[in-house]
């Protein structure tokens, strides 16, 4: 732990600190002022116009949470899970350079980690940045040289950086090392075709086709490329079949989308109040295990105070709402605090949503509080909701377990 | 021993190698010297374009407007037509906004004469273009907008005179989108092709929730119908001949378009840029009967199969190959991309390639144009960006509203280079651009650039390039095929260089630029041919003609004006 501990504590000793405990103080006191002033600006009837309170409450933890974050990769430099979920805000907020910037801090103070690297490497890609994905990608492989579908990785985004002839020495390289899968055939069409190769190109896009039928984005290559040997009835064919199959490369960019409720056709909230509350809830019951193990119980103590109180801003705003309430008794539990708290939040998020989620939870703060009876009902029902979730049944064996002991 | 470094040979080798060095600097000078300034303040520009928003974020509002660039008044010069957006539901203006037509006075200097025209149109304007509909040598307007559509006949003495309803051509109660005059049956008159983007009513009216900011909805999210084609009858009328016509079977959420003859086949086909869905291309049978190629063709997608929110659409033949290219501008983390004509009716999409996407990616794009702007021989692209979410950047790091467009330098090797850094003061202006068109404003040699931003006064850049590179300016005059030459090729063979070029009407984002036609001639002075094929299938060619000059060339005389 560095220098920067301590900062969630809101009392400290030296003038220094004093300041820095003001200026704190005074900013909460702005924050929460201004919040207020943004509650209290007149509403008329309700209208997708109006902003909700779930809405709201998500600007509560979007406020809060770069501090939290910000301060515990501060605090934990080497903690790869803190990063990860630092990375993981951004990315919801769509902050790339922000999370770009905390992956390659982490980075250079853990230069070998495969899973930074990977990180970066997607990140890079998703925006474009090909010459850095490649070059994050390159160095995971060189961390993880048997990692074979980091070859496919690397073909592609040199294929979208237009380096097609590096592309195909890459795959050629993958040969020697593991067999090629079908995307590997597909990434070696695509490039043969860039470079104009059409027989090459049509000889491994072929390939895809008879490894895998069900490999539907292949008909667009290969009606490219028998058009090109002209071949227009096979093009056809297979531009039809393209055509006619449900297109999930060019679809279902938006995310979930809400529709026939009113006008509003997509609405990132219900995702976003759940990753955020997720996030934050993580980032304390972590965070305040890495206090603890580092001998600084104040800080794990205020970090924990610090996210109550995030929780508790946005549940003043939108209150009961069921993944704010789970995350937080979710955090009670894990952080073996309050678990008389944990079953009355997780009780208000099943009031509000029966998901398996919300029964999951509930089910582990009934255990906490050493209620088997109840926890195993309330898990029973998070299994019949999600039968196929191998956690949720675990655990509810291994409470049923412990109870007929 | 500085006496003995002072000597001749010394001194001559200094000279020799300093030489050496400046003429293998030269080129690189050459290419890096694109250099456009603001001059937008001076202008005497007082246009201010408004979505017409009130907060209701109707899609209508993120995709207006177009302009066009033409000389409405045949005195040499290019006048400024700028589209305006109208009150939408629930907004009010004390004046109601409406569209603004300058007249070029010369030295970048404007005069608005929308009132003495008649062309203050104050429907809600998407889409225009400008085109001899009735050959009687002067440029009509057509606008498409959100509502009924209007078609402007020029007077003849500055003033236009609204036919819409006698031409028939009001396109009923739509949102428009781009626009362009074609002669689809090579009958010698320009019929017309209206996109159409979205089905929308008030009722019908959808928004988004991004990160808990209301935001404008997609075209997805609404219902599509096809696109409009108009044969000409050569009275004043027009018929609508979508259906016959074989566009008619084809829905689409249309943008941006350009009329292009791709396939060199001396018959004109339409691209029309889609959002959110492939792209599609219309191809000439030379009847005015169409097929829609663009996925058999490869334009359709990416190089990868994946649609883009498809915005403008412009062609030129960026490698002087004697193919027409295309270059369309898409939504952001959608790189811009640039279609290679590989003959045969085919196109790759070679854009990372060759650096064509380069600066377009982290940007929504929208006009766009190829244009020699250092009369070097090779067409460079200008790319106006700008986003449609006024909150984007408080929910994004790398995203914002207004916007840096883009300016990619030909190298002359077939690849571009991003040289928006560099290319003076008019490449700083963070705007949120739409249409983007060029020609030469002040008539001196080079092609300038007019950008319409949203909510917001427009920009005007002034090509300050400084190099010795030659040019010609080329005006066709129709006399058996359509009068301002629409659909013509022309072929201008300069120091053994071959550059085509094609005269269009539309183009861009929904806008139209480039009636005359433009070519940098790098150091040579002197142009070996000039081809001319007209749509109706004729040629003219003529030989030394000299350059640094706007030349017109009528149809079926060896001669030039």
């Amino acid at each position: 732990m560095n220098a920067h501990s301590g900062h969630f504590q809101q009392s400290d000793g030296d003038s220094m600190g004093k300041k820095v405990f003001l200026l704190s103080t005074l900013s909460m006191v702005i924050a929460h002022l201004a919040i207020a002033a943004f509650f209290i600006s007149p509403s008329s009837a309700s209208s997708i116009f109006d902003v909700t309170a779930e809405q709201k409450a998500i600007r509560v933890l979007e406020q809060h949470l770069p501090m939290v974050t910000g301060r515990l990769v501060r605090d934990f430099p080497n903690n790869i899970e803190l990063t990860k979920l630092a990375v993981e805000f951004h990315r919801y907020r769509q902050n790339y350079y922000k999370a770009v910037k905390v992956l390659e801090r982490a980075l250079r103070l853990n230069p070998g980690n495969y899973d930074l690297c990977k990180s970066l490497a997607e990140l890079a890609s998703e925006n474009g940045d090909y010459e850095k994905a490649i070059k994050y990608w390159e160095k995971a492989l060189s961390i993880q040289p048997d990692d074979w579908k980091l070859y496919n990785k690397i073909a592609d985004a040199l294929i979208s950086a237009g380096k097609y002839a590096k592309a195909i020495e890459k795959l050629e390289a993958k040969i020697k090392v593991s067999p090629l899968s079908a995307r590997s055939y597909h990434l070696l069409g695509l490039a043969y075709m860039q470079l104009g190769d059409y027989e090459k190109s049509k000889e491994y896009l072929e390939k895809v086709y008879k490894t895998d039928p069900e490999y539907f984005k292949i008909h667009y290559l290969l009606g490219k490329v028998y058009r090109r040997l002209k071949q227009p009835e096979k093009a056809k064919k297979h531009m039809q079949l393209y055509r006619k199959n449900p297109n999930e490369e060019s679809k279902g960019k938006k995310g979930p989308i809400r529709r026939g409720d009113g006008d509003l056709v997509y609405d990132q909230t219900k995702v976003e109040i759940d990753a955020f509350s997720v996030i934050l809830a993580r980032l304390c019951i972590l965070g305040s295990e890495f206090y603890r193990l580092s001998g600084n119980d104040d800080d794990a103590k205020a970090l924990f105070e610090k996210s109550e109180d995030i929780f508790e801003q946005g549940l003043v705003v939108a209150p009961g709402q069921a993944d704010m309430c789970r995350e937080l008794a979710f955090m009670y539990i894990s952080t073996k605090n309050k678990p008389g708290k944990a079953v009355e939040f997780a009780k208000k998020a099943v009031e509000r949503r029966g998901s398996a989620r919300n029964y999951f939870v509930l089910g582990l703060a009934y255990n906490e509080n050493a209620n088997m009876e109840q926890a195993l009902s309330a898990l029973k029902k998070a299994v019949e909701l999600e039968p196929g979730n191998k956690r949720y049944k675990k655990t509810y064996n291994k409470i049923k377990r412990k109870k007929m002991k | 021993m500085i006496l003995a470094l002072l000597n001749k040979s010394f001194l001559r080798f200094v000279v020799i190698a300093g030489l050496v060095c400046i003429s293998f600097l030269r080129p690189l000078q050459a290419k890096e010297s694109i250099t456009f300034t603001d001059v937008t303040d001076k202008t005497g520009i007082t246009f201010k374009h408004t979505d017409g928003s009130s907060g209701k974020f109707y899609i209508m509002e993120t995709v207006t407007a177009g302009l066009a660039l033409f000389d409405y008044d045949n005195d040499g010069d290019i006048d400024i037509y700028f589209l305006n957006g109208a009150a939408l539901k629930g907004t009010k203006y004390d004046k109601p906004p409406k569209n603004a037509l300058y007249r070029n006075d010369g030295n970048f200097k404007f005069t608005d004469v929308t009132e003495q025209s008649g062309l203050g149109d104050t429907g809600f304007g998407l889409g225009v273009t400008a085109g001899d509909y009735d050959n009687d040598g002067d440029k009509d307007i057509y606008i498409n907008n959100f509502g009924p559509n209007v078609l402007y006949r020029n007077n003849g003495d500055g003033t236009f005179s609204d036919v819409t309803k006698k031409a028939g051509v009001d396109n009923g109660n739509h949102v428009g989108a781009g626009t362009c005059f074609l002669d689809i049956d090579k009958d010698g008159d320009l019929d017309l092709y209206v996109a159409r983007y979205i089905i929308f009513s008030y009722d019908e009216h959808k928004v988004m929730n991004i990160r808990g900011y209301l935001s404008y909805s997609a075209p997805v999210d609404y219902t599509h119908l096809s696109d409009s084609l108009y044969r000409n009858n050569g009275d004043g009328t027009f018929t609508d001949v979508s259906k016959v016509s074989g566009i008619g079977g084809h829905k689409g959420s249309g943008m941006g378009m350009v009329c292009v003859d791709y396939d060199n086949d001396g018959d004109t086909d339409i691209f029309v840029a889609n959002d959110e869905m492939e792209n599609y291309l219309f191809e000439n049978d030379g009847t005015g009967k169409f097929e829609q190629v663009g996925l058999m063709a490869g334009v359709a997608y990416d190089f990868n199969g994946k649609y883009y929110g498809s915005m403008g659409v412009d062609c030129g033949d960026y490698d002087n190959d004697g193919l027409l290219d295309f270059y369309v501008t898409s939504f952001d983390r959608e790189s811009a991309t640039l279609y290679k004509n590989l003959g045969d009716g085919i196109f790759e999409d070679i854009t990372s390639s060759i650096g064509a996407g380069k600066g377009t990616y982290e940007n929504l794009t929208w006009g766009t144009g190829f244009a020699d702007f250092d009369n070097d021989g090779d067409r460079d692209i200008f790319v106006a960006a700008g986003h449609l979410q006024p909150d984007i950047a408080k929910h994004s790091d790398h995203l914002t509203y207004r916007a840096i467009n883009q300016l990619l330098m030909n190298t002359g090797d077939g690849k571009f280079v991003n040289i928006t850094k560099t290319a003076g003061d008019g490449m700083k202006v963070k705007q949120c651009s739409r249409y983007a068109g060029f020609d030469d404003l002040d008539n001196d040699g080079d092609v300038d650039a007019v950008i319409l931003n949203i909510r917001s006064k427009p920009t005007i850049l002034r090509n300050d390039t400084v190099n010795n590179n030659h040019w010609i300016k080329i005006r066709l005059k129709g006399v058996k095929s359509n009068r301002d030459g629409i659909g013509a090729h022309v072929k201008v063979t300069a120091g053994g260089l071959v550059q085509l070029d094609e005269v269009h009407s539309g183009r861009g984002y929904q806008g139209h630029h480039g009636s005359r036609l433009y070519f940098g001639l790098g150091k040579n002075k002197m142009i070996e041919k000039i081809e001319v094929r007209w749509i109706g299938g004729g040629v003219d060619v003529l030989k030394n003609v000299k350059a640094d000059q706007s030349i017109t060339i009528t149809e079926g005389k060896k001669t030039i004006q």
